[in-house]
């Protein structure tokens, strides 16, 4: 019992001292409106901003959109890992002359800016779900698609020499000693591809939508309603840091064999 | 008391000196493409006849390049020799098979499995079921000395143990031939002399057939029952001596023993004198690295 409290206690302290900085902040600019360091119509204190968020949350609105950015952007990265994850295996293992054919093109497509591209989607998919889904799917492929290759090339050959020596075929060797070592590789994607996509989703809402939260926000702000247009951008922070910690936490899960210091990113 | 001893093992069929393994003309030729034109063919291996007895411990000592390690290699199945045969128990060994387990010097453990499941692994595959696993893969992390970390990964282990799970996975599915390939390489001299004494003991408790390669003469003359020394470019076996310091061995007893310093000298001279049979060019050497390296993949 004590040992937990202990923990507990600790764990408490280090989240604490970690939050200091940010509560810090809000401190500093609560008193900057206060005393007029800033002009209250272009940053409105903090407390206006919460206030404005909390309405916007019991009218049910912000959650709505957040609800449409967050299908979207799901959608998309779940239809990109099921292809880029498999597609990423087939070209780091069984089709490696056809990788080294398509790579240079590949990272090509890759390096095209996903913001000059918004038009494009646009003009194939028209603006809407689609379009949004489609998008998505084409940044989040990319660090699965090449995190998947770089995952199933870092396997010690002496690993596959045991492996066979202790009479493994090919498909034990694909499942048993290929696919769990390509795991922390796959990881590295899933995880950038995941940020991405939320990040790209709010992009994209702004450029062209009638929902979501890119939408919300860019119309709070041409509405000049300032308080809960920061808010809104809080409330973005918040939800990428939440979607960060839980593929961390997701990653920490599968990965318990890696060294802690591979963990701590 | 010797005496009566070598008449007991006499007895054993097992023990008498039945050929486990036979080699038979090996060659094994590597082609390398250099600068995009010329091609060479390096002989990593030139003839090489050898017999591997029942139950005994037979090590290979060479310099580096030698291709002790290709021959391993062929031994175990995992790469085919260009000219030549090699048989296990009269029959032609085709490919790699649960009758030879090897321990590589990388240890090669799974870092996503525990002990355990390391250990488990031939069994697996050997499709064992789950509660006879478990109960092998207990008994054999016993006679490596891990139990208590049987739910460990790798990665919390010291290089010593992580070769002792490697040592218990190679041993787990049964094999009648153990193939070590430098496997203390890696770790400091005084856990090396420690896993040296826990590998004889388990050679004597299992009564398996171990070849061990290594580039260390004392290795090979204190652990061995005969030894093979190689010489390089290309590799061929110059001579095979019988080791007879008694049994059982604890290294750090012999290690002092006159007959042992005789011995590793013995060793020490061959080699010596293997080295100018082929002068040595410098284009070759780098060859012989180019080749050990491509070899091990």
């Amino acid at each position: 019992m004590g040992v937990i409290m202990k923990t507990a206690i600790k764990k408490i302290r280090k989240t604490l001292f970690g939050s200091i900085a940010i509560i810090l902040f809000f401190i500093f600019w609560e008193a900057a409106t206060v005393y007029g360091l800033v002009p209250k119509s272009v940053i409105p204190a903090p407390t206006k901003v919460f206030t404005a968020l909390v309405r916007s949350t019991e009218s049910g609105e912000l959650f709505v959109h957040m609800k449409v950015s967050l299908a979207r952007a799901a959608l998309g990265f779940l239809l990109a890992s099921a292809i880029s994850i498999p597609m990423g295996f087939l070209l780091g293992t069984f089709f490696k002359t056809f990788e080294k054919a398509l790579l240079p093109f590949l990272r090509m497509l890759e390096k095209l800016n996903p913001f000059a591209l918004f038009p494009v989607f646009m003009i194939i998919f028209g603006i809407g779900n689609m379009e949004k889904i489609a998008l998505i799917f084409w940044v989040a492929q990319w660090p699965l698609l090449f995190n998947t290759i770089a995952g199933t090339k870092s396997i010690e050959p002496n690993m596959i020499k045991s492996a066979r020596s202790m009479g493994a075929n090919k498909k034990v060797l694909f499942f048993k000693v290929i696919l769990p070592a390509s795991v922390p590789g796959i990881f590295t994607g899933v995880k950038i591809s995941a940020q991405i996509s939320f990040f790209m989703i709010i992009a994209s809402e702004m450029a062209g939508s009638s929902q979501g939260l890119g939408w919300y926000y860019l119309s709070s702000s041409q509405s000049y309603q300032v308080p809960l247009m920061y808010g809104i951008i809080l409330f973005i922070t918040v939800l990428a840091v939440i979607i960060n910690i839980s593929f961390s936490k997701l990653e920490n899960h599968f990965l318990v064999w890696k060294e802690a210091s591979f963990q701590e990113n | 008391m010797l005496n009566v001893l070598s008449k007991a093992v006499d007895i054993e069929p097992a023990n008498t000196g039945t050929d486990k393994i036979v080699i038979k003309n090996i060659n094994r030729v590597f082609n390398i493409k250099r600068n995009n034109d010329s091609k060479n063919d390096f002989t990593a291996i030139k003839d090489v006849n050898l017999n591997i007895k029942a139950g005994e411990f037979l090590t290979i000592v060479g310099p580096s390049g030698c291709g002790k390690s290709t021959l391993l290699d062929i031994i175990a199945g995992l790469s085919k020799p260009s000219s030549g045969e090699i048989y296990i128990d009269n029959k032609i060994i085709t490919g790699p098979a649960l009758d030879r387990g090897i321990v590589l010097q990388g240890y090669a453990l799974f870092p996503w499995r525990t002990v355990r499941h390391n250990v488990e692994f031939g069994l697996e595959i050997k499709g064992t079921g789950k509660n006879e696993r478990r109960e092998i893969s207990t008994r054999f992390i016993k006679l490596v000395g891990l139990e208590g970390f049987e739910d460990r990964y790798p990665y919390e282990l010291s290089g010593g143990m992580r070769q002792r799970v490697a040592i218990a996975r190679a041993l787990a599915y049964d094999p009648e031939v153990l193939l070590m390939d430098e496997p203390f390489a890696a770790v400091d001299a005084q856990t090396r002399e420690t896993m040296q004494d826990e590998l004889l003991r388990i050679w004597e408790e299992t009564k398996k057939t171990i070849v061990f390669v290594t580039h260390s003469i004392e290795e090979a003359v204190g652990l061995a029952d005969r030894v093979a020394i190689m010489s390089a470019n290309p590799g061929y076996i110059k001579e095979v001596i019988d080791i007879d310091l008694p049994r059982p061995r604890r290294i750090g007893d012999i290690r002092n023993s006159a007959s042992f310093s005789w011995i590793t000298h013995k060793v020490w001279e061959i080699l010596q004198n293997a080295q100018p049979d082929i002068p040595l060019k410098k284009s070759s050497a780098n060859l012989a690295e180019d080749i050990s390296a491509s070899a091990t993949i």
